[in-house]
């Protein structure tokens, strides 16, 4: 578990999971957890959407983004996650 | 091609009156007496802005010849990857080669031509005259522990350090670090007494601001660096988290 980012918006935390003992497939599995500090909410994307957000962040990354620019690229992914909970 | 022993020769103001080397920021370049740390691997927490990753600094000193490096990355990103490498001499720490590559772009070199008293570089056309005890962008911060492990006693509060720093794309000016005080500090490694705190401020603007603190309990060496460009983006911090054999 390591922290990656935190502002006054938002925290992302990445997790390392070890597999299973005696676990086929991946040798890794993890992600990220995105809490959304003013809709207190928090979400854990892992897999193909982990991947896609970590190759966004980089790519914004090039580019020397300021503390806003980070916060709206991770609202992109707290805004998708929530729509599933608002079914419930 | 251009010689050019400084880029303070600015095109606004005085410093176009003297391009001569430090002449033209006033500020004589000394050579101290030096004594490197052993070989070491210092592991940092990185910070800049909302961002946080992991850095690393190795020191590897020979009988003749040293190698040095810094790693930064955040969200598997090199944020800093820097590379210095020669040798000692009367000066203390005496670069050959300086390379700097930062978020993939091309990595740029300087080039210490000691031979010929020339500092040239992969990318600009520019020289720049070699003095004794010039550091480059990253050798500083193993220069800087140097010299005050050889005179512990004289580096208080109230003293200066300057340094003459080449980076990796022809620029070069005079680094002065004001010792500004002695702190207790803590960092994710654990608490730090007497830390010295040095202080270089930018000098004009898009110039880099650097506070830097020194433990005597480890040689001396960096267990906390801030560096600022003045009126650019947010500062980028190493925190010591443990530091080793390399």
């Amino acid at each position: 578990m390591q922290m990656l980012y935190n502002s006054d918006s938002f925290v992302v935390v990445q997790f390392d999971m070890a597999p299973a003992v005696g676990a086929v497939g991946p040798l890794t599995r993890g992600g990220y957890e995105i809490v959304d500090k003013f809709a207190r909410k928090e979400i854990f994307i892992e897999g193909a959407l982990a991947e896609s957000f970590k190759l966004g962040v980089q790519a914004l990354m090039e580019s020397s983004p300021s503390e806003e620019e980070f916060d709206e690229y991770i609202s992109g992914y707290t805004a998708l996650a929530q729509q599933p909970l608002q079914l419930h | 091609m251009r010689v050019a022993a400084t880029q303070a020769a600015a095109p606004q103001a005085a410093a176009s009156a003297s391009r001569n080397s430090e002449g033209a920021e006033g500020i004589a370049v000394p050579v101290y007496a030096t004594r490197p740390p052993p070989a070491a691997r210092l592991q940092y927490e990185l910070r800049r802005g909302a961002l946080s990753g992991s850095g690393q600094l190795v020191w590897l000193p020979g009988e003749a010849t040293y190698g040095l490096s810094l790693e930064g990355s955040a969200f598997g990103t090199l944020l800093i990857g820097q590379t210095s490498s020669g040798g000692f001499d009367a000066a203390g720490i005496a670069p050959l080669r300086f390379l700097d590559r930062r978020r993939g772009r091309d990595e740029q070199a300087a080039n210490f031509q000691r031979d010929r008293s020339l500092i040239t570089f992969s990318g600009p056309d520019v020289q720049v005259a070699l003095q004794p005890g010039t550091q480059d962008r990253l050798s500083w911060m193993l220069q800087l522990p140097a010299i005050i492990e050889a005179a512990p006693a004289r580096f208080v509060p109230g003293t200066h350090i300057t340094l003459f720093v080449v980076g990796a794309r022809g620029e070069a000016s005079v680094w002065t670090f004001d010792v500004e005080a002695r702190e207790n500090i803590s960092l994710p490694a654990g608490p730090v007494a007497g830390a010295l705190r040095l202080k270089r401020e930018p000098r004009k603007p898009y110039d880099t601001q650097i506070e830097v603190w020194l433990d005597p309990a480890r040689h001396h060496l960096p267990v906390r660096v801030r560096q600022a460009v003045s009126q650019g983006g947010d500062a980028t911090e190493f925190l010591l988290r443990s530091l080793g054999p390399p």
